[in-house]
């Protein structure tokens, strides 16, 4: 072996021994200078929609609005900290959302995990960040079946209305009204199905009568058949617990068909401005749908959200998510300027014994499930959508009937 | 049951029967005539649709009108493709066998790429913008006005394409190439121009589908895949490489998953693939397939 080759041989191993002993000191030495958020959640594929909408603009605007004020103030180490927050695409595949919490947690090592979009996904990312002892807040996830797992995962909690409590105001509402006969229709997927399956038992016992009960399936294409059925049903409510697809076609092909009940509800998408945006404010007039927030809702920075959110996105934001997903972010802020550090196992503790006050009220987790909204039914009136139900948290008077749809 | 109730059924069947006829006639141009079967297809009524509704919401064109834009347009984009992606393919390709295999997995890739593109440039939205959303009574049968005019003109699209394929030059040359291409060349056909034509064609009925989709359903970066697997069936169950089964294949899968929709909603999906799988048992060939 020649001169040569034996001095940088050496250099190479002197090089290798500086990188590897030398980065891991310099990074210990650095103090922390972020709080990192990190979350996987649907930029493509059929949930993008939804996940945009409801958390990913949110969550966003959060960032730049803590970091406008310097960041979270931690007592531990007597500092402000800017909040970085990586996002990383899960392509709407339950299975990609898991792999990708655990390479935020074991390979980015971040902070904190906020919540992908959806039932099934937010409750898997759920098990998951337990698993590694995260404290986390389930976000757009709607199933009595959590209800069950929740005592499973003791560092989760849930801040969303459940389907028993929407559905429980909407069977209020249409006794309210003196309805006496519904026809519902539902899609055949996990959101229609319970909710389905809880309220037309329920109409039952109240004496109010189902007349029609019949699902349909997902990305249905012409709904007119069964439409046709209902109208000359002469029933007083049409309730559709649907997807933003069939909502928009309910809708349209309900109108074609001038199927006029006192009521219709439909369900996901109602809340949506999109939905706005397609029909007009005149056509939808009336419409109920779950929900729910409005401008009028009376907890501080609301209105200030509203605002800020359409002249940044250039939309109006998702009238049944929008504060639900930035009172989320408020209850991590809180909770870890309450502990004033990121110990997991107390922060983890704060979430289930604190009453947080945020834009959607004063949140308070019992059980693992959040127990005061801003709303659980909206109805569009002239272009807003208002809170009708709970009674106490109502920001207008139900319009009752419905008007019918424009020819 | 009276003249209404069976109107409902067959206009219903046929609008639904329509669309997928000419979406699954574009596909089997594709197929029976490029030999690529292309999964991206489904991206290209995705594009159609994309261009009417930015037509109609920026300078607030008909949509009907749009037509003449999209259709032209989508056709560009698949002339373009074919010829620097499928041809260069099928030139390197040993055997057509091999060719199909490998445009089969080109055409995936490209699904993705059109779906993103669109996805980076529009964003994940869901759209839509309303368009003769009123009431017409055909003798009792209530149909919305932007169904029938789809009907319409998917009925004229598929005459204006029919004229083409037996009456012009041109279609005769596509004819002579579906039949076997080596001969057809040897007859003085420009069997690359031609080849890509049909694959233009192709992307061209997909896109002016996807227009006339626009005027009723939800318009997202995501909603071409369905249709893709739509026309697939549309395609298999007529005969592969057969464009009037192809075509006959859509109508069917139309009208059958309308009258099913009217025993009960939720089996409609079911009944298509129960049509499938029990014409596959029977006669797997397909309807008009050799």
């Amino acid at each position: 072996m020649n001169d040569k080759v034996k001095y940088s041989r050496l250099t190479a191993c002197i090089a290798l021994l500086v990188f590897l002993v030398g980065i891991p000191m310099a990074s210990f030495a650095q103090t922390k200078d972020k709080i990192r958020f990190g979350t996987a959640i649907a930029l493509s594929g059929p949930y993008a929609p939804g996940a945009k909408m409801t958390q990913t603009t949110v969550y966003d605007m959060w960032v730049s609005d803590v970091n406008a004020k310097g960041g979270i103030y931690l007592k531990s180490i007597d500092k402000r900290l800017p909040v970085e927050l990586i996002t990383y695409d899960d392509k709407s595949d339950v299975g990609t959302s898991v792999k990708l919490v655990e390479k935020l947690i074991l390979e980015d090592k971040v902070d904190m995990v906020l919540a992908p979009w959806g039932t099934a996904a937010n409750v898997a990312v759920g098990s998951i960040v337990n698993k590694y002892e995260y404290p986390f807040v389930l976000i757009s996830c709607s199933s009595e079946k959590l209800r069950e797992m929740i005592h499973t995962m003791p560092y989760c909690v849930a801040i969303l209305n459940q389907p028993r409590d929407q559905g429980h105001d909407l069977v209020e509402l249409l006794k309210e009204f003196g309805i006496k006969k519904v026809a519902i229709i539902y899609v055949a997927d996990l959101h229609g199905i319970e909710f389905a399956g809880y309220t037309a038992p329920q109409l039952g016992i109240d004496g109010i009568e189902v007349s029609i009960l019949k699902s349909y399936p997902l990305g249905v294409k012409d709904l007119s058949p069964i439409l046709k059925q209902i109208k000359a049903a002469k029933v007083d409510a049409l309730i559709g617990f649907s997807y933003p697809p069939d909502t928009w076609l309910i809708t349209e092909q309900a109108k074609v068909l001038q199927l006029n009940p006192k009521v219709v509800y439909l369900s996901v998408g109602v809340a949506h401005p999109p939905y706005k945006y397609k029909f007009g404010a005149q056509t939808i007039e009336g419409v109920m749908g779950p929900g729910a927030w409005s401008l009028k809702t009376p907890y501080p920075g609301v209105r200030d959200f509203a605002e800020r959110y359409t002249k940044r996105y250039n939309s109006e934001p998702d009238w049944w998510g929008g504060i639900i997903t930035y009172s989320a972010l408020q209850v991590y802020q809180q909770a870890i300027e309450k502990v004033g550090s990121l110990d997991h196992k107390k922060i983890a503790n704060v979430f289930q014994t604190e009453t947080f006050p945020t834009m959607m009220g004063p949140v308070k987790f019992v059980d693992g499930f959040n127990i005061q909204f801003p709303g659980n039914i909206g109805q569009w009136q002239k272009g807003n959508f208002e809170v009708i139900m709970p009674k106490d948290k109502r920001t207008a008077a139900p319009e009752f009937p419905k008007p019918p749809w424009p020819k | 049951m009276d003249l209404s109730f069976f109107l409902d059924i067959l206009i219903g069947g046929l609008i639904m029967g329509g669309l997928y006829a000419l979406i699954a006639v574009g596909l089997s141009l594709q197929y029976g005539v490029a030999r690529v079967l292309n999964v991206s297809h489904g991206e290209f009524i995705m594009l159609g649709a994309f261009a009417t509704y930015s037509l109609y919401s920026l300078i607030g064109l008909n949509p009907i009108l749009s037509l003449v834009v999209s259709g032209p347009a989508v056709f560009l984009i698949g002339f373009f493709i074919h010829n620097t992606l499928f041809k260069r393919l099928r030139k390197l390709s040993p055997s057509i066998e091999a060719f199909e295999g490998s445009s089969l997995l080109a055409s995936f890739g490209l699904l993705f790429i059109i779906q993103n593109i669109a996805l980076l440039f529009y964003g994940p939205d869901i759209r839509g913008y309303t368009y003769l959303d009123n009431m017409v009574d055909f003798f009792g049968s209530i149909n919305a006005a932007n169904r029938l005019v789809a009907l319409l003109a998917a009925v004229v699209i598929g005459l204006v394409f029919y004229l083409f394929l037996f009456r012009a030059r041109l279609g005769k040359a596509i004819r002579a190439a579906a039949q076997d291409v080596t001969t057809a060349q040897l007859m003085g056909v420009n069997i690359y121009w031609v080849l890509g034509l049909c694959f233009g064609l192709g992307a061209l009925l997909a896109g002016l589908a996807g227009s006339l989709t626009s005027m009723m359903f939800e318009i997202t970066p995501f909603m071409g895949l369905p249709y893709t697997i739509i026309a697939i069936i549309a395609v298999v169950l007529g005969g592969l490489g057969n464009i009037l089964g192809s075509l006959i294949g859509g109508l069917i899968l139309g009208l059958i998953g309308n009258i099913v929709m009217y025993i009960h909603p939720g089996l409609s999906l079911i009944a298509y693939y129960l049509i499938f799988l029990l014409l596959l048992l029977i006669k797997p060939t397909g309807i008009l397939g050799k």
